[in-house]
């Protein structure tokens, strides 16, 4: 006050200070007058009711399913046991891609990933640890000393699709203690997930409360919509870059199949569209009544919305267009796969240039042409 | 006084009779007539505060290893080739001597070493990697260049209480608050003369987009997603820009304007965070447009509130003439002259190239363009031995940084120096020749992507320089 008494008169100080409440009064009223687009907090309320606390919902029960299977077939060897533990593992694997773009809050903090699905699996201490008779573990042992790359779907994929399994599965102790280890530590960390989203878990609060109030602490930091669609600018660059782009040869001396993992069970093109879909869930919202990352582009580019919401759908119809499995895709349908390829392009340059641009995310560092937080 | 002023002006233009003449002795005289000091010691002061503000927040945000020593690779600018980063400890090292320099000039402790220690270690820093460039700390440059050479320790300096001449003397020339003035003031018009342009008018863009992303402030987010106040804004930003200087150096208008000053950039500040350290800066330098003794005014008001009976420090003396001699001034006033003109000319090279300065970056940097445009990019390299070989793709992440990423993929001077970066590590790992093109799109302003640089160019073969680009793809008129 007294610097301002230094430099304005205090006739104007006076008056100035006399009319900015009643300014202030009539800009909060006219901003409360005014609706229209949802804002970023009810997009978050509806993602996090609607989308991500279903998905993982959905991952927990179909990897309690998982264990309910495997441990059946432990218990009772057969052909149709192991069927059904395979389409169980095919179910939990297919809700856990789903959720691949919604890789932020819990999943993040906890370092699930590394617990439930790591690439690439070391096929060979597995196989290692069950041709061992002596051989003994749990789920805690597993989570607490094994490495990423002996633990998750993968290495669950390599038990249950080797084409001794039900041999193997009567033979070998260690192959029954190995597989129900795996299973229960996927059912006990998808279930703690969605604990944590929904009732707290080991955090006292629901991540939903503190993620959705995220959006009004835009002004300081970790916007929660800048975090939801940076996560799908990193999956979509994962799929086309690491993955897609070196299993067709598009970035070295040839094709590598061991980019994509699922080779196994075959299962890399339903992993590709179950991933597909966890972005068009994301984007579009659950349904015709729930709010999405769409909301937000729409009002700015209908354009660039609609072209995202085509692109997603092409490419899921691109996915069902290849026949057989992705790996054999490749080597014997590669025009099939590179018009998927094509396709998944399409949504990474929408997504990392217009949505991005639209929303103001920052993928790398953050820049308003020049005037950088510095 | 007058006939001295005469003599430097016949010096400095020859012996023109007449009218010309006597304007300029008139000139001289004006930037010769003495002044508080009292006022450019309060902008040497705020000056070093903000410096000194800004390297602690580079050095508690991580900024000095995620800038410079986490990067492989650093964009040097065309000529500056040999200012590398110094290794972890050199530039922690810098910053701490950056720090002190800071004080130094906030202190006006050994104030000339102390200045040009600033310029020569802060534009060092600036001139590392062309990623990290921002315009407010160019400003910031140019402000300590020009200070290197203003007698800013006149008064309330550390220098001055050692200095009997300075007590004895305290007064400055004018000009040289004219001069910090001008290269204040020319941040303000050419900010605002770049936002008369169709989108920033017209479409409200990218005020738009930013304006909508900030609808979740409390209170007033819901008013910010209307477009009629993204429209407002535009409209009112660029008359803001263009006129507040004006207002600044009118007398009457200037407490006003300073208000408004403040408000604007207070409210930029909390709007839009990424803008960081500008808005404080502007708020700063900006005093430099008041009376030259307002901290004397300030300083009295203080001792009235505290009931100080003893008189502030009055400003009495004028300074001698024969100071300094005819030549050193007459040198003084051709070299500010021709330093300004620079700094109209360098803002205005765009001019020089074809195309939409905003989409090509063809003279983009270095000319005030604040707030313009929203651009993202993403840029793949496509890379084979001939044009009809099989290509392999490379992308930029492998190179560099997250932060470098985003910053060249809409900027083709970088997206070219990345294509060379690919070509020599290539040819460094024995793959020979290699041809670089790029598949570079970028969505501009809301637009829907588009091409950027032609992909059938061979970049590798394209040499950097100052003309036109020919292999920059024209503007995309279409908006989204």
């Amino acid at each position: 006050m007294l610097f301002l008494n230094s430099l304005v008169p205090s006739k104007l100080l006076h008056a100035a200070v006399r009319l900015a409440p009643i300014l202030a009064a009539l800009l909060l009223a006219a901003a409360a007058c005014l609706g229209g687009a949802p804002s970023d907090k009810e997009v978050l309320i509806d993602l996090t009711d609607e989308v991500v606390a279903p998905a993982y919902r959905q991952l927990a029960g179909d990897s309690a399913e998982l264990d309910s299977k495997a441990t059946a077939l432990c218990s009772a060897p057969s052909e149709a046991a192991l069927e059904d533990t395979r389409q169980a593992w095919r179910s939990a694997r297919a809700s856990w891609l789903q959720t691949s773009a919604m890789s932020f809050g819990p999943v993040m903090d906890r370092r699930s990933e590394s617990l439930l699905d790591w690439s690439p699996t070391d096929t060979a201490a597995i196989d290692e640890s069950v041709a061992d008779t002596g051989f003994s573990t749990d789920a805690d042992q597993v989570r607490n000393s094994y490495s990423a790359s002996r633990r998750g779907f993968g290495s669950i994929e390599h038990l249950l699709f080797r084409d001794d399994a039900v041999a193997t599965v009567s033979g070998s102790l260690g192959y029954c203690q190995y597989l129900i280890a795996l299973t229960q530590l996927g059912r006990e960390e998808t279930e703690a997930i969605f604990a944590d989203w929904t009732e707290g878990g080991e955090l006292g609060t629901p991540y939903r409360d503190y993620f959705t109030d995220r959006a009004s602490l835009s002004l300081v930091s970790g916007d929660a919509v800048e975090e939801v669609v940076r996560t799908q600018v990193f999956l979509i660059r994962d799929i086309v870059h690491m993955r897609m782009a070196t299993a067709l040869g598009l970035r070295g001396d040839g094709t590598d199949l061991t980019a994509i993992p699922g080779n196994a069970a075959d299962n890399g093109l339903a992993d590709l569209r179950n991933e597909l879909i966890g972005m068009q869930r994301v984007y579009e919202g659950s349904g015709a009544d729930s709010l999405g990352i769409s909301d937000l582009v729409r009002p700015l580019s209908e354009e660039t919305d609609q072209r995202l919401r085509e692109q997603l759908a092409a490419a899921i119809k691109a996915v069902d267009d290849v026949d057989g499995p992705l790996r054999v895709a490749i080597e014997e349908r590669p025009e099939q796969v590179h018009a998927l390829y094509d396709r998944l392009a399409d949504i990474q340059l929408t997504l990392a240039t217009e949505v991005v641009s639209l929303l103001g995310v920052s993928v790398g560092f953050s820049d308003t042409d020049g005037d950088t937080l510095r | 006084m007058s006939a001295q002023a005469t003599s430097i002006a016949s010096l400095a233009l020859g012996r023109v009779p007449g009218g010309f003449e006597r304007l300029t002795s008139r000139l001289i005289r004006s930037v010769l007539h003495p002044v508080s000091p009292y006022s450019a010691a309060a902008f040497r002061i705020v000056f070093g505060l903000l410096g000194l503000v800004a390297v602690v927040r580079f050095a508690l945000n991580g900024w000095i290893s995620q800038l410079y020593l986490e990067p492989v690779h650093h964009f040097s600018y065309y000529g500056f080739s040999w200012v590398q980063a110094w290794p972890a400890w050199g530039m922690y090292l810098h910053f701490a001597l950056l720090g002190l320099a800071c004080l130094g000039v906030m202190l006006g402790y050994r104030y000339r070493l102390s200045i040009t220690a600033f310029f020569l270690l802060f534009t060092y820093v600036e001139l590392i990697d062309r990623t990290t460039y921002l315009n407010h700390y160019y400003l910031v440059s140019l402000l300590s260049f020009i200070m290197i050479f203003l007698p800013l320790n006149r008064v309330a300096s550390l220098d001055a209480l050692g200095s009997p001449k300075a007590h004895d003397s305290p007064v400055i020339p004018r000009g040289i608050l004219w001069l910090l003035m001008a290269q204040v003031g020319l941040v303000y018009v050419f900010g605002g003369l770049a936002k008369l342009n169709p989108d920033w008018l017209f479409h409200a863009q990218p005020l738009r987009i930013w304006l909508y992303n900030a609808g979740d402030v409390p209170l007033i987010g819901g008013l910010l997603r209307e477009e009629w106040v993204a429209y407002a804004m535009s409209w009112g930003g660029a008359v803001f820009d263009l006129t507040i200087v004006s207002w600044l150096l009118w007398r009457r208008t200037r407490p006003w304007a300073y208000g408004v000053l403040v408000l604007f950039h207070l409210a930029t500040a909390l709007l839009f965070p990424a803008l960081g350290m500008f808005p404080w800066i502007m708020m700063g330098v900006t005093l430099i447009f008041f009376a030259p003794d307002w901290p004397l005014k300030l300083i009295k008001r203080v001792r009235q509130h505290v009931n100080l009976r003893q008189a502030p420090v009055e400003f009495r003396r004028r300074p001698p003439l024969n100071e300094s001699p005819d030549w050193q001034i007459t040198a003084a006033i051709a070299t500010a002259a021709i330093f300004l003109l620079i700094q109209v000319a360098v803002p205005l090279r765009h001019y020089a190239y074809p195309g939409n300065v905003r989409w090509t970056e063809e003279g983009y940097s270095f000319a005030w363009r604040m707030m313009l445009t929203e651009k993202t990019g993403q840029v793949v390299y496509r890379v084979s031995s001939d044009p009809d070989a099989r290509a392999t793709l490379v992308y930029p992440d492998e190179y560099l940084t997250p932060a470098q990423v985003e910053r060249m993929s809409h900027q083709p001077d970088l997206i070219l120096a990345t294509a060379h970066l690919v070509r020599d590590d290539l040819a460094n790992q024995g793959y020979g020749r290699a041809q670089v093109r790029a598949d570079a799109y970028v969505s501009y302003n809301g637009r829907p992507a588009a091409r950027l640089i032609d992909p059938t160019v061979d970049l590798a073969t394209v040499q950097p320089g100052i003309g036109p680009r020919a292999w920059i793809l024209p503007y995309p008129e279409k908006r989204g």
